[in-house]
C-alpha cells in the first residue's frame, strides 16, 4: 500500500476529526444541532467497533482451527475454545430467531448462558487477584531497603486504621490512616493525575499535527 | 452556530490554551535549533532492548500487551503510546530474532497492531519473519483476556513480557504471572490506581506520563522531544498557579477559585 493511504490520510483524518472534536466540546451548545451532527459522527465508531469485533471472531477462529488441523501445541484447548464461541453463537442466535429479539443478550437462553455460566466464571477468575494480592505484598513488604521499610510501615499502619480491631486497641489508628490517605497519598496521587493530564494534552497535539507517527508504525528509514 | 465558550468550561478552554501554546513553543524552540533540550533516562524504555536479549539468548518469546484499550475509550491515548512502543519492540525482536507475541484486547486496535508490526519487521530488514500468527486475539472481555494472557504466559513460558496501555485489575494478574515464570517484566500505565501494582511486580515501571513520553523518547526525535520539554513548563504553570491559589484563598481572595469553578 502506497505512504498515501498508510500514512497521510490517517494523519489527515486525526487532524480533521481531533479538531472537530475541540470545536464541539468547546464551542457548539449542547442540544444544538451542529453538536447533535458530531455526535453522529462519533457514533461512526460503533460501526468501526462491530465491524472490527467480526475481523477479531474470524482471527480467533482462524488461529484456533489452524492450530488444531496442524495439531499444534495445545490442540485441544483450541477444540474447547472453538466449540464453545459457536455453541454460544447458536445460542444467540436461536434466541433471536425465535424470541425476535435483535439483541442477543437480550434473549433468555443467551442471557441465561451469560448469568450462570460466564459471570459465575469471571467473578471465579476475579476472586482470584486477591491471591495474587497476597503474593505481591509479602514481596513489596519485605525490610530490604528504606523504601520498602516505609511501605511495610505504612501499610502496617493503614490495615490497623481499617480493620476494626486497630480502631478497638487504639482509637488513634483510624485517624492516622485517613490522615495517610487524604494528605500525603493525596498529594503523591494530584501529582501524577497533573502529570498525566498535561502528558496526555501533549500527545494529542504531537499527533494532531502528525509530529508523532509512532502509533502508525515505524517509519522506513 | 458558534457563539462562545460553552458555560463551565472557559478556565478549562484557557487552560487548555495555555499548556498548547507552551507545548507549541517548545517544539518549535527544538525544530528550530534554538534550543536543545536533553530529557532524563526511562529506565523502563532503555530496558526494552534488554529484554529482547535475554529473551534471545533463552530462546524464549515475548509477551506484548496494549491493555484494555479500544479507539473508542476515554484512555485511548495509553493505548496509543502503547502501540508507539509495540513498534519499536517489534523492530528489536525483528533484530534480534525473537519470538513476539502481541494480544490484543480490542479487536479495533487489533488491525492497527498487525500494521505497526509488519512495518517494524520490514524497517529491520526483516519483513518474511513478520508471523501473524503472533498477534492473537482472545475475546474482548476483561478477565477472560487477563486469564488467556496468563494462560499463554505459562504455556509459552515467555522470557520477558512488556504491558504498555491503560490496565485495570487484570494489571497485577499478568505481572505476578510473569514473575513466576521469571520473565524479565516491564509494565506502563497512566491508570494511577494500577501503577502501584507495576511498581510492585514489574522490573521496571512507567509512571503515568512516562508512557504518554514514550513515543517521542523512543524516537530519537529533537522535535517531538522539544514537546517533552513543553510539558515541563506547562507542569511549572500548573504549580505556580496551585501556589497562587493557595496564597490568595489564604488571603480570603476568591476570585481564582471562582473563575476555575473550585
Amino acid at each position: 500500500m502506497s505512504l498515501v493511504v498508510k500514512r497521510y490520510i490517517p494523519l489527515v483524518i486525526t487532524f480533521i476529526m481531533g479538531i472537530i472534536m475541540v470545536i464541539a466540546t468547546y464551542f457548539l451548545a449542547p442540544g444544538t444541532p451542529e453538536r447533535d451532527a458530531t455526535t453522529l459522527l462519533t457514533g461512526a465508531v460503533d460501526v468501526i467497533v462491530a465491524t472490527a469485533g467480526v475481523i477479531g471472531l474470524i482471527v480467533l477462529l482462524r488461529h484456533h482451527g489452524v492450530n488444531i488441523s496442524r495439531r499444534g501445541k495445545y490442540w485441544k484447548y483450541s477444540t474447547i475454545t472453538i466449540i464453545g464461541v459457536i455453541l454460544y453463537l447458536i445460542v444467540g442466535l436461536y434466541g433471536v430467531a425465535t424470541q425476535g429479539r435483535y439483541l442477543m443478550l437480550a434473549s433468555e437462553h443467551f442471557a441465561w448462558v451469560y448469568n450462570t455460566i460466564y459471570t459465575s466464571m469471571d467473578a471465579t477468575i476475579f476472586s482470584l487477584l486477591a491471591f495474587f494480592i497476597a503474593s505481591a505484598a509479602y514481596r513489596a513488604f519485605r525490610l530490604r531497603s528504606l523504601e520498602s521499610s516505609i511501605l511495610l510501615f505504612v501499610g502496617a499502619l493503614m490495615l490497623l486504621g481499617r480493620a476494626p480491631i486497630g480502631g478497638a486497641t487504639w482509637s488513634g489508628f483510624p485517624d492516622i490512616s485517613t490522615w495517610l490517605l487524604n494528605v500525603p497519598n493525596a498529594a503523591g496521587n494530584r501529582a501524577i493525575t497533573i502529570g498525566i493530564a498535561i502528558g496526555a494534552i501533549l500527545l494529542a497535539i504531537r499527533q494532531l499535527m502528525g509530529v508523532e507517527r509512532g502509533y502508525l508504525g515505524p517509519e522506513r528509514s | 452556530m458558534i457563539y462562545g465558550i460553552n458555560d463551565g468550561l472557559v478556565a478549562s478552554f484557557v487552560l487548555l490554551i495555555v499548556v498548547v501554546a507552551e507545548g507549541l513553543i517548545a517544539l518549535y524552540l527544538s525544530r528550530t535549533g534554538k534550543a536543545h533540550p536533553k530529557i532524563r533516562k526511562i529506565a523502563g524504555l532503555e530496558a526494552i532492548e534488554e529484554a529482547i536479549g535475554r529473551a534471545t539468548e533463552m530462546g524464549r518469546p515475548i509477551a506484548y500487551t496494549t491493555g484494555l484499550g479500544g479507539i473508542r475509550d476515554q484512555v485511548y491515548y495509553q493505548t496509543i503510546a502503547g502501540l508507539s512502543i509495540l513498534g519499536y519492540t517489534a523492530e528489536l525482536a525483528a533484530k534480534y530474532n525473537a519470538r513476539l507475541i502481541y494480544f490484543p484486547y480490542d479487536p479495533t486496535i487489533m488491525p492497527m497492531a498487525i500494521d505497526v508490526m509488519e512495518q517494524a519487521y520490514l524497517r529491520a530488514g526483516k519483513p518474511e519473519a513478520f508471523n501473524r500468527d503472533n498477534v492473537q486475539y482472545l475475546g474482548g472481555d476483561q478477565f477472560p483476556w487477563a486469564f488467556g494472557v496468563l494462560g499463554a504466559i505459562y504455556r509459552e513460558q515467555t522470557a520477558a513480557n512488556i504491558h504498555m496501555g491503560p490496565f485495570w485489575a487484570e494489571s497485577l494478574i499478568l505481572a505476578e504471572a510473569g514473575f513466576y515464570t521469571g520473565a524479565i517484566q516491564i509494565a506502563g500505565t497512566a491508570n494511577y490506581h494500577q501503577i502501584q501494582f507495576f511498581v510492585v511486580a514489574a522490573d521496571y515501571a512507567l509512571i503515568g506520563e512516562e508512557l504518554m513520553a514514550a513515543g517521542a523518547y523512543l524516537s530519537k526525535d529533537p522535535t517531538q522531544i522539544g514537546s517533552l520539554w513543553g510539558s515541563d513548563w506547562a507542569k511549572i504553570t500548573t504549580v505556580a498557579l496551585l501556589i497562587l491559589g493557595v496564597i490568595l484563598t489564604a488571603a480570603g481572595v476568591t476570585q481564582l477559585l471562582d473563575f476555575f469553578a473550585l
